[in-house]
């Protein structure tokens, strides 16, 4: 995915260069939240539809913000002239778009931060605590110590002292909450992939599906796990 | 004995409320005095002794002993996750402050677990520059068409200030008013605008 945001945010930053952040009333000029906001719904849409937190790109997120904010002091501007009062309406259900979908993502993330923070934090490789801001990392301690503080004040202090474990994962007992990666998703592909295998843990002869640009299917995650964080896929 | 009954009741508890009941402080301290019961029967049972030096009948009663244990624990962390998570909720929903009539069902300590969310959420946003908290349903309209629903006095928006009356019907801007909506004061009228 980053590479695909690479080469699209490439353009947008030449055209805020080029003093085209202005409100000017024309085809081209209409283009640009249109394209920010069709770049954002993909991010979210991917985050939402994902069972697993995906990689963040923070930088492109505070970039979307960042110009967001600069879109709308022009936009309060014109709205006081009355030629471009008009004009200006459009952009702002644009702009209130762009933050909807914004904020939709960064909640939905901090939702999964929540639900997976043990799981998160747990994992020793960093890998997963790679794919999250500092910010979230920051918010998931904070949201573990806070749960912790208050199931030891509440419960687990008055318990057998070898019983007091939020996080025994040594028995069947696995109190850490994981993802479940096993859940169906429909997907589409964004370019050619080709043969993907699926299917193999049902037991079953391994099938495998030919994924070709455009294509949806509806599939466990697992299989396409590498694809969808790739970027190669995308999440519907 | 009956294993488990306790906090079963806890979580029906909680499947029964629209919301959450209240805190149930004697129920919670009597599965933890099942659960001090139980630890010590299996110490009793156990007696310092190895397992291979126990005889196969009561290695069956020290697993259905632990079991029942592990169990009330179980039981006892999603009554308190599950309110917990209700909770947390509670502050994207009506912002920093609990409502007075929700504060009864919660108990003092959760009382503080709202206000270390609050903290923590507030720590998560700043600098962000993006309120969170607004926008939680997606757009439509530039402009919604709300009815007052009780008293919330004069806000001040783009074209002047507003009175808001109770019982009067206003077209304003969706941001503008959307925090009130969100607190019940005022009512969105779909359909019905211009």
């Amino acid at each position: 995915m980053e590479d695909e945001i690479a080469s699209e945010a490439g353009p947008q930053d030449k055209r805020h260069a080029s003093g085209w952040n202005t409100l000017a009333l024309s085809v081209a000029g209409l283009s640009r939240p249109f394209f920010a906001f069709g770049l954002s719904r993909t991010l979210w849409r991917n985050e939402v539809s994902a069972p697993e937190l995906l990689k963040v790109d923070e930088h492109l997120v505070s970039d979307l913000i960042q110009q967001v904010e600069n879109q709308q002091e022009i936009v309060d501007d014109a709205r006081a002239s009355p030629e471009e009062a008009f004009s200006a309406s459009l952009y702002q259900m644009e702009l209130d778009r762009l933050r909807y979908s914004l904020s939709k993502y960064l909640r939905t993330r901090l939702r999964k931060v929540e639900r997976d923070a043990l799981h998160v934090l747990a994992t020793v490789d960093g890998e997963m605590q790679g794919r999250l801001s500092d910010r979230e990392r920051e918010h998931a301690k904070g949201y573990v110590d806070m749960l912790e503080d208050h199931f030891t004040r509440t419960c687990l202090s008055q318990m057998p002292s070898n019983f007091r474990s939020l996080t025994n994962t040594s028995q069947e007992e696995n109190m850490v909450q994981e993802p479940n990666l096993d859940t169906f998703v429909v997907c589409r592909a964004r370019d050619d992939v080709g043969l993907v295998q699926i299917g193999e843990a049902a037991g079953r002869e391994e099938s495998s599906m030919d994924l070709r640009q455009g294509d949806m299917f509806i599939v466990r995650y697992r299989p396409i796990r590498t694809l969808v964080l790739g970027g190669r896929v995308d999440l519907i | 004995m009956n294993f488990g009954a306790k906090s079963k009741d806890l979580l029906v508890e909680l499947k029964r409320s629209d919301w959450l009941p209240p805190y149930n402080e004697d129920g919670v301290r009597g599965v933890l005095a099942e659960i001090q019961a139980l630890y010590d029967e299996l110490t009793d049972t156990l007696g310092g002794r190895t397992t291979s030096d126990i005889p196969d009948p009561v290695k069956v009663s020290l697993v259905v002993h632990h079991q029942a244990l592990l169990r009330n624990k179980r039981c006892l962390l999603t009554y308190l996750k599950w309110r917990a998570d209700r909770i947390t909720q509670l502050r994207w929903e009506t912002g920093p402050v609990v409502p007075q009539e929700l504060q009864q069902s919660l108990s003092a300590r959760e009382m503080e677990l709202f206000n270390t969310y609050d903290r923590i959420l507030t720590n998560f946003t700043q600098g962000l520059n993006l309120d969170l908290t607004a926008d939680l349903q997606p757009p439509k309209e530039l402009h919604v068409e709300v009815r007052v629903l009780s008293d919330c006095g004069e806000i001040m928006t783009d074209h002047g200030s507003v009175k808001l009356d109770r019982g009067t019907t206003h077209l304003l801007r969706r941001s503008d008013v959307e925090h009130l909506v969100r607190q019940g004061l005022l009512q969105e009228l779909e359909n019905e605008s211009t």
